[in-house]
């Protein structure tokens, strides 16, 4: 099996796993995914929510005040008669920090879905290293690659939160801190579900203080999703995420739409033929520009490995990168 | 001797329009002879170069001029009757083009247009030969833009258009057409901002972005733009919450079959929606002003810009009829196309007399929504030859790698089916600007070098032509330039790890140089 067969069952799992744990194993959500009035769910938290100990949290600085829980946004009509995201405080679904943290097996649950969407967010980006170099990797198998980018990603955020030497000024930066890139880990990660467009597949999005970086399931006919319904509706679903990167909880200037190149192609040529009227812009992948300055080494020139090991190499090739102001 | 003619609409007759879909094969030539200035002389060209003098605004004698006799003087066009059909002779046409007159526009050998190509071609020239920078750049110029607009006033006398900033929001532009008097329509928040910070009042504002989120009706309050279109009813509960002293303009769906952006039309509201977001606006108690719609751009079929009309008269009626305040403004939308200006104006005027005559609408303002009428024939791109391949490793095609693509200031081929022409301007030493042979994609044997074209990016998605032919086999260094390419082309300026795609402008105005 190649590495993005793998990839793509590793996410699908992961993905059933994320919604039966989030959303469908609960009574009051289930109930609320149920009724028509409901048009979307999102599900966010800060990445300080992996710190297990509360009083660790604080001791590293990350004051409570300052940091947002992990919260669920119901997209519904508001009282003013449109359609708007606001936060379900509904007791089923409070976050777990409101809890005792003595819960442990909750906590556990808790943390393995953060880890799962960090995971399936990030796993997007890593590219097929052998595609690009085939000497490099040729003896690495998906297992292992995979089993390298969990061991990375770990650590990359790792390093985010446990830097001991993080005061809270610094802390309070970093929180503002904004990246056009999707190569950084975000402070904030988040899964939204949209069933009357793209039924039960997720988008997964990372955040920070600038940008809102969504990327969206693979889009082709022979999947579940409904295809005609995502270019019939197109205005609404986008108007879901401008609603929401825009709302007050977020308050984020960019919305950047990552379109896997796998999707149906008519469906790319259209989203693109619309989205100029309504403010898309088109964004460069971000490796191959010059390229062909050294022609010869354009097949290198995609491994951007972050880290001492050869065999990752992560990329934003596999997306077609739209910016939406918000 | 200065023959003063007045403007004289020979098209008055509502007979024609029957269909209002029969204008075809035609063109508009405004033409100017040697010793005469004549502005706004319109040609309508039928098949076999049969053609019909429709207008003449002004002919004034141009000082000290010494050129030779014109082969097409004011007076044997004063001989010709307004109206008459006259036989545009092959030898004539192609004088005029010769002479720079006149040029036949890329794939329609039907179009003809007056634009200024010595100073287009001296712009490129004198900057090539004064930099080294290989930076791709656009001419612009900026008097094309004001004959247009003459042509507008001509055409679209009860029209007041509203530029569709989206189009091309370089500043340049703006400003001209700020001063010119246009009013602006704005599709988002900063192209908003742009608009004001040129000392644009916000009264000159059309906020027409069809996807609005809360947080843009909340910035056009904070800005005091009032006008907007909607075409639902989540629209208007978050303009009742958060801008409720805005001027609405329902936005109606239209038959866009033969439209180029066929999906730009897909916004708007059906007609049996009509009387739900009228109900709607009386119970919220909004300010609606207006009737709204955008037939898509590049429509060939006028009968959809005639039914939308027709179907705006439906909503003003239904308005009176539902107790609302009576409707001030109709907007045409946009859509406009520089080769079939004069035939889609004829069918606006046709329509709006039918359905909103000047006698019993007095009162009415119309306006609409142009972007790319106004800045297509306005700039030409030029771009420089990056890398070659030869993917068979032989002769017989190649790859050629260009400093721009759909990533930069192309990306009017993908947002909106543009399909631009490259030619040839600087190969082997020398300049060929506007040679008619220089490139052709339908007569391979005639000219020799199959080409595909590509953007920087190693992106599938960069591909600018494929399948075409140029007359030299292009090197690395070698200058190409992309004519009439003002429309949907410099907005992407993207800032990007360092790599900054800017749009360099040189601009020219040929109407101040003229006169
Ligand atoms: C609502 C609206 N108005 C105006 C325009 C401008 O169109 P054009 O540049 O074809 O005149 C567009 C283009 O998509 C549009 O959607």
């Amino acid at each position: 099996m190649d590495i993005e067969n793998y990839k793509s069952d590793y996410i699908n799992k992961k993905e059933s796993r994320l919604i039966n744990s989030l959303l469908i194993s609960n009574e009051y959500l289930k109930e609320i995914i149920a009724s028509s009035d409901i048009k979307g769910i999102s599900y966010n938290f800060p990445i300080q929510n992996l710190i297990k100990n509360k009083n660790k949290r604080l001791h590293n600085g990350y004051g409570l005040d300052n940091i947002d829980d992990d919260q669920f946004f119901i997209y519904s009509l508001n009282t003013s008669g449109f359609l708007d995201w606001h936060a379900d405080m509904h007791d089923d679904i409070t976050p777990h920090n409101d809890r005792s943290v003595t819960d442990s097996t909750e906590l556990d649950q808790h943390i393995q879905n953060y880890w799962d969407i960090i995971q399936n967010t990030e796993c997007q980006f890593l590219s097929n290293s052998q595609h690009f170099n085939p000497e490099n990797t040729i003896n690495v198998s998906p297992q292992k690659i995979m089993k390298l980018f969990q061991r990375d990603t770990v650590s990359k955020i790792g390093s985010l939160l446990n830097n001991k030497k993080l005061d809270l000024q610094t802390i309070k930066g970093l929180l503002n801190y904004s990246s056009t890139s999707w190569k950084n880990p975000c402070f904030n990660y988040s899964i939204i579900y949209l069933p009357e467009y793209f039924n039960d597949s997720l988008l997964y999005a990372k955040y920070d203080s600038t940008y809102n970086h969504v990327i969206l399931p693979i889009i082709s006919n022979d999947k579940q999703i409904a295809f005609n319904s995502i270019i019939n509706n197109l205005k609404n679903w986008l108007l879901c995420l401008l609603e929401l990167t825009s709302s007050s909880n977020y308050n984020l200037k960019f919305l950047r739409l990552y379109i896997n190149r796998n999707s149906d192609k008519y469906l790319i040529m259209t989203l693109l033929r619309n989205i100029n009227w309504i403010n898309g812009k088109l964004i460069p992948n971000e490796n191959n520009l010059n390229w062909l300055s050294s022609p010869e080494n354009s097949n290198n020139i995609h491994n951007n490995t972050n880290n001492n090991d050869n065999a990752l190499a992560y990329n934003d090739e596999n997306f077609i990168i739209l910016e939406f102001e918000c | 001797m200065t023959p003063e003619l007045s403007v004289v609409n020979t098209l008055n007759n509502s007979s024609r329009f029957a269909s209002p879909c029969c204008a075809a094969h035609s063109a508009l030539l405004p033409v100017r002879d040697e010793n005469f200035q004549i502005k706004n002389l319109f040609i309508y060209k039928q098949p076999s170069h049969r053609c019909q003098i429709l207008q003449i605004s002004k002919v004034s004698p141009k000082p000290h001029s010494c050129a030779p006799p014109p082969i097409m003087t004011s007076d044997t066009l004063t001989m010709s009757k307004l109206g008459q059909e006259q036989l545009l002779t092959e030898t004539l046409l192609n004088h005029l083009i010769s002479k720079d007159i006149a040029t036949p526009l890329p794939h329609d050998s039907n179009a003809l247009t007056l634009q200024s190509h010595k100073m287009i071609e001296s712009a490129l020239t004198s900057r090539l030969s004064s930099t080294e920078s290989e930076d791709s750049f656009f001419v612009c110029d900026l008097g094309e833009i004001k004959r247009l607009y003459q042509s507008w006033r001509i055409h679209l006398p009860r029209v007041k258009p509203f530029y569709a900033v989206k189009c091309n929001p370089n500043q340049e532009i703006l400003k001209t057409l700020r001063d010119l008097g246009l009013g602006f329509d704005c599709a988002s928040r900063s192209e908003i901002d742009t608009v004001l910070s040129l000392d644009v009042s916000p009264e000159r504002i059309l906020y027409a972005n069809p996807c609005k989120a809360s947080s843009f009706i909340k910035h056009a309050s904070e800005v005091g733009v009032l006008k907007s279109t909607f075409d639902n009813s989540d629209e208007l509960y978050k303009i009742k919450r958060f801008h409720p002293n805005s001027e609405l303009f329902i936005r109606i769906a239209t038959d866009d079959e033969s439209a180029q952006c066929r999906l730009s039309t897909k916004y708007g509201c059906h007609l049996d929606q009509v009387d739900s977001l009228l109900q709607t606006v009386k119970e919220l108690e909004l300010n609606l002003v207006g009737v709204a719609f955008h037939v898509g751009s590049g429509a060939s079929d006028y009968n959809s810009l005639y039914k939308a009309i027709r179907d705006s008269k439906y909503v003003f009626n239904r308005v009176e009829e539902m107790g609302l305040p009576s409707l001030k403004v109709l907007d045409v939308g946009g859509g406009f196309q520089y080769h079939s200006f004069v035939q889609a104006a004829e069918v606006v005027n046709y329509s709006l007399q039918e359905f909103f005559p000047r006698e019993a609408f007095s009162e009415l303002q119309v306006i609409a929504e142009p972007g790319r009428y106004f800045v297509s024939t306005a700039l030409t791109l030029a771009t420089n030859v990056i890398a070659k391949r030869r993917p068979n490793n032989d002769n017989t095609s190649s790859m050629i790698y260009v400093n721009d693509g759909v990533y930069g200031n192309l990306n009017c081929i993908l947002f909106d089916h543009q399909v631009p022409t490259p030619k040839i301007l600087f190969h082997s030493n020398s300049y060929h600007y506007n040679s008619a042979t220089s490139s052709d994609h339908c007569i391979p044997d005639k000219i020799e070098n199959k080409i595909s074209m590509w953007g920087p990016t190693c992106d599938g998605l960069d591909c600018i032509k494929n399948n075409y032919y140029l007359k030299y086999d292009l090197d690395v260094g070698d200058w190409i330039y992309f004519p009439n390419l003002g429309a949907y082309t410099s907005t992407a300026a993207t800032q990007f790890n360092g790599f900054q795609q800017f749009s360099d402008f040189i601009y020219i105005d040929s109407e101040a140089a003229y006169n």
